[in-house]
């Protein structure tokens, strides 16, 4: 590897972990090299000196006048994100289920009040000729009631679980790498 | 009017349908004098039970 050979797989380096002042290092380190080459040193014994292109990215990486993009630190950012999984995962996991039960609990009831309000009705038509119109008026009026519940509850259902789908869609679609790419 | 669909007319129709059953309800509870106090002492057997 001789001092041409260095740079470039030096700059190729920088470029991939998105150093944006890549060229002053390399100006640096390609003096750097001249010196000691013209100090009595060969091209290896230079490049071996200076610590090779791995050492010299590390250093060049952890110096503190390095500008890195704002990309490369939403990506760092990402990887944050990706490790700490196990503890928000199941913290969104949970609420996630829980919503979901909510939106079960209003499906249950839906039906519940819904088969009760229809129970309730025809049994009112037996009441009428069983015992009289009275009766028959109260048991009419539960039996309202409960369908009126029964609708409010399967509006409700379908409201939420639309609203669920839809926001759920909306983070995929978000958070899908097809998409961001 | 799908029923299988969010609608609002649907919901309001069904908070009338429910404050109707109440009206329905209370109007005759209240004509057939039950005695409640009667139901509550005997936790729910007041049908099995002549008073």
């Amino acid at each position: 590897m001789d001092k041409t050979d260095f740079l470039i797989d030096l700059q190729k380096k920088l470029k991939r972990y998105g150093v944006k002042n890549a060229n002053d290092y390399l100006d640096y380190y390609s003096e750097y090299l001249d010196d000691l080459i013209e100090s009595g040193l060969t091209d290896m014994q230079a490049i071996d000196r200076v610590g090779g292109v791995q050492k010299v990215l590390l250093e060049i990486l952890s110096d503190e006048d390095v500008v890195i993009p704002e990309t490369s630190k939403k990506a760092m950012g990402n990887l944050f994100l990706a490790l700490g999984l196990p503890l928000w995962g199941p913290l969104v996991a949970a609420l996630y289920i829980t919503v979901l039960g909510l939106i079960f609990a209003l499906l249950v009831c839906a039906l519940a009040f819904g088969v009760a309000g229809v129970w309730v009705l025809i049994s009112s038509l037996v009441v009428v000729f069983q015992m009289n119109v009275l009766y028959a008026m109260f048991q009419l009026g539960v039996a309202l009631m409960l369908l009126g519940l029964g609708v409010i509850f399967e509006q409700l259902f379908i409201l939420s679980g639309k609203g669920l789908f839809d926001s759920s869609k909306y983070l995929f679609q978000k958070f899908s790498p097809r998409e961001a790419r | 009017m799908n029923i299988f669909k969010f609608n609002k007319n649907i919901l309001v129709a069904a908070v009338l349908i429910f404050l109707l059953g109440a009206i329905l309800m209370f109007i005759s509870f209240s004509a057939l004098g039950f005695n409640v106090q009667n139901i509550l002492s005997h936790l729910g057997s007041w049908y099995t039970t002549e008073f």
